[in-house]
């Protein structure tokens, strides 16, 4: 499973924000969490909490053409 | 572009509203490069996107002119993904559903977009290899 962050989502993965640390639980317990690196700049969020990775939306696009994989937008 | 993938996407934001339009059009931008055949299927606000009739502003309050405002238009912004489309070999079918169209009068379109209905939406995922769907919240 992957958690893909995008637009305001972003904000929550900065460091010592106050619910970073779920995402932090969630990246420990085998969930990939991955924020919009595009969001990220257009926020200035240049620190995120551990287990956060930042990444292109070109990945979410290879995530959804991944057989067996099926995209929940929430 | 991967031989052989497909993707669609459905989309229903209007533009000018939310970011889910820019965060939208941004994955079609990606999956352009991806993807062999991207279809993107236009619900609700989301056909008035294409409307050839958009025209960037001036800025009264800050004083600026069109062209120092730079304001963008989701037409533009849409024309440049067939553009990319042309560049890259991949296929791009813009569907506008034809309701949604007739309530909003947004008929008339840049080139590119045609209309259609929630059927070809059904048959597009069928022959798709991914599906993201982003929903008006």
């Amino acid at each position: 499973m992957t958690l893909f962050l995008v637009q305001n989502a972003v904000l929550a993965a900065r460091e010592g924000a106050s619910h970073a640390g779920g995402y932090s639980d969630l990246a420990r317990a085998g969930v990939a969490v991955v924020a919009d690196a595009f969001a990220l700049r257009e926020r200035a969020v240049d620190r995120l909490a551990s287990g956060i990775e930042p990444s292109g939306i070109d990945r979410l696009v290879s995530l959804a053409l991944t057989p067996q994989t099926r995209v929940i937008w929430h | 572009m991967t031989i052989g993938k497909n993707l669609t996407v459905a989309i229903m934001d209007p533009p000018y509203e939310s970011a889910t339009t820019a965060t939208a059009l941004r994955i079609i931008d990606a999956a352009l490069r991806q993807a062999q055949v991207v279809t993107v299927f236009a619900y609700e606000g989301a056909v008035s996107m294409t409307m050839k009739a958009q025209q960037p502003h001036a800025n009264p309050v800050k004083g600026t002119t069109v062209e120092q405002e730079e304001h963008p238009t989701t037409k533009d912004w849409i024309a440049g993904l067939f553009a990319l489309a042309r560049q890259t070999g991949a296929k791009l079918d813009w569907i506008n559903c034809g309701l949604c169209v007739d309530e909003r009068g947004a008929g008339e379109t840049i080139d590119g977009p045609r209309r259609g209905s929630p059927k070809d939406f059904f048959e597009a995922v069928k022959l798709s290899d991914g599906v993201i769907v982003i929903p008006t919240h």
